[in-house]
């Protein structure tokens, strides 16, 4: 017999890959799968028992929710607002349209803590040290880092020196270069990460060995997790020299210091999260602990609205956060190795895939075939390794 | 079909009971084979459900997985061919669809390259796929789009090698009588 049958057969319907969105669409359903379903291993008896504790802290997520939203709500008013030039932001509005928020964390300003990271005469101005764009598109949340170290511009000058003269420098600069146009922006204060960190009881994160970092004041006794307090963690977040102990020697942990500390980042939001959930869940009390660390360590756009807070506040604890994409602008290093440039046309198409709107929960089948669209880069973050809650 | 420095399948989904990050690993291997065999049967809207859920299915199941396997492609396609019979309604609606999309050219055999004749004869190959049984056709193109061997089958379907032969040959008979493929044409290229 010939193959002409199958040879027909192959020709006829040729094999298409599927596209990065569809593949980080399903990524993120099995993600949101292995914290729902109970182990296997176990019996009937307690896999209901695991179903009706899951629906439990769903309700409790809920009531939870609901008193965050209650305490934000209240102390909505004392949020600091910065204002923005008239054009500078984008008229997105959360809760209605795809939004882009730029989110900054930046140096205490009053240097509370000045023995890790030094007085403001010695910090000079505020810098943005972390920086990424967060789009909430309906029930899908994406996050693209933005290197410190960036140079935009020209003449060149690194991204986070646009932020000096605050935060219409660093807008205009994420458009002009990534083109991306922000809707909102939100910068938090490091302070009340610290404080934020510590209402949790400490954030668990997965050290690659027994680490330190001299600059920052980093010291962890061992390879595996470790829970750290909210000082701990900003030091972990922050670092950009990262040592390991290998044998007797300390090694260089982040030979991509941006870059590295970027990956650090990701995991400890995903982190993060995971632990928020699960200690509001139980605890809602802890929940406006939370939000009291928070509130006064966040400035907002004035053009933000409550409303539009409340919706922000609902959308980020309701989501998995085992389903954030975590993303990175793609980059290269600079001829001498200091500094960082977009990655071209690396960077172009990441930006086209973050932008992408997200495709319907069942796509019609005569609709416009998914490879035409951009799509949204497999997440670089996989989910964190250490058990939490 | 362990990847290069990895575990086996067998052994990353052991792991995976413990530790169900791994089965990521699972997924990062071969959700593009799973993904495009379901397109090629149901269309990309259908596909994108089918992808998604044999691997959160694969997750739920991996206990059941046997993990002295070090491929687990025939299992995952077993998931895929089973989420693939309850959307029937949607291939045999694509299919019938394809076949009424232009008129087949009745009586004319075929003499030219398939590249060229895969598009005219379209109609007359969705025609004739919507009229198998639905278990050969499942062989058949499990064999045909994803590959597999008849062992993979086999596994995939759950029956013995021989079923998986006898309906693969049913299959292709069909098909050829349809398409009026005989092994003369083929002679004469």
């Amino acid at each position: 017999m010939s193959d002409l049958d199958l040879d027909l057969l192959r020709e006829w319907s040729p094999a298409s890959s599927p596209s990065d969105g569809v593949r980080a669409e399903a990524l993120a359903q099995l993600r949101a799968s292995y914290t729902a379903v109970p182990g296997t291993r176990r019996g009937r008896g307690f896999g209901r028992r695991v179903a009706i504790a899951a629906v439990a802290a769903t309700v409790l997520l809920a009531i939870a929710v609901f008193a965050i939203q209650r305490a934000v709500d209240e102390r909505v008013d004392r949020v600091k607002t910065v204002a923005v030039p008239n054009g500078v932001l984008g008229g997105g509005e959360i809760g209605k349209d795809p939004v882009n928020i730029l989110v900054v964390g930046s140096d205490a300003r009053d240097g509370s803590n000045p023995e890790a990271f030094g007085t403001p005469a010695e910090t000079g101005r505020p810098k943005s040290d972390t920086m990424f764009v967060l789009r909430i598109d309906g029930p899908s949340v994406r996050a693209l880092w933005i290197p410190r170290d960036l140079v935009v511009g020209t003449p060149g000058r690194l991204i986070n020196s646009t932020f000096n003269d605050g935060p219409k420098g660093l807008i205009d600069a994420v458009r002009a270069e990534l083109g991306i146009t922000v809707d909102h922006y939100v910068e938090v204060d490091f302070r009340g990460f610290v404080k934020a960190v510590d209402a949790l009881g400490g954030v668990t994160i997965s050290s690659p060995g027994r680490a330190r970092d001299s600059i920052s004041g980093l010291v962890l006794d061992g390879p595996g997790c470790a829970r750290l307090d909210g000082t701990e963690a900003l030091q972990w977040v922050r670092s950009r020299h990262l040592e390991v102990l290998r044998g007797s020697e300390w090694t260089d942990a982040s030979p991509h210091a941006d870059l590295d500390r970027i990956q650090r980042q990701q995991e400890f939001f995903r982190s993060f999260g995971v632990r928020a959930k699960a200690k509001i869940g139980d605890d809602p009390a802890a929940a406006v602990d939370v939000v009291d660390s928070i509130i006064p360590a966040l400035t907002v756009d004035s053009r933000l609205s409550k409303a539009e807070i409340l919706g922000l506040v609902r959308t980020v604890f309701e989501m998995d956060p085992n389903a954030l994409q975590a993303m990175t602008i793609p980059v290269t290093p600079t001829a001498d190795g200091a500094h960082l440039v977009l990655d071209q046309p690396a960077a172009a198409k990441a930006v086209a895939a973050f932008l992408v709107v997200a495709p319907p929960r069942h796509a019609d089948v005569t609709g416009p075939p998914s490879t035409t669209r951009p799509a949204p880069p497999t997440p670089t973050v996989p989910p964190p390794p250490c058990p939490e809650g | 079909m362990g990847s290069a420095g990895g575990d086996h399948d067998g052994r990353v989904i052991a792991a995976s009971i413990a530790e169900p990050d791994r089965f990521t690993e699972i997924f990062e291997r071969h959700f593009d084979a799973i993904h495009t065999y379901a397109a090629r049967r149901l269309g990309p809207g259908p596909a994108d459900d089918v992808g998604a859920t044999v691997f959160v299915e694969a997750f739920s199941g991996r206990a059941r997985f046997d993990t002295d396997r070090p491929d687990a492609r025939p299992w995952l396609y077993g998931i895929a061919t089973n989420l693939v019979r309850r959307h029937r309604r949607a291939e045999s609606r694509r299919l019938r669809a394809y076949a009424r999309s232009e008129p087949a050219r009745d009586g004319e055999p075929i003499d030219i390259a398939p590249r060229l004749d895969a598009e005219a004869m379209g109609p007359r190959l969705a025609a004739s796929l919507s009229a198998l049984a639905d278990r050969d056709r499942d062989a058949l193109l499990l064999f045909a789009w994803a590959g597999l061997s008849y062992d993979d089958i086999a596994t995939a379907t759950d029956v013995p090698v021989g079923t998986v032969r006898s309906r693969i040959h049913r299959a292709r008979q069909q098909l050829r009588a349809d398409l009026e493929i005989t092994d003369a044409v083929r002679s004469m290229e």
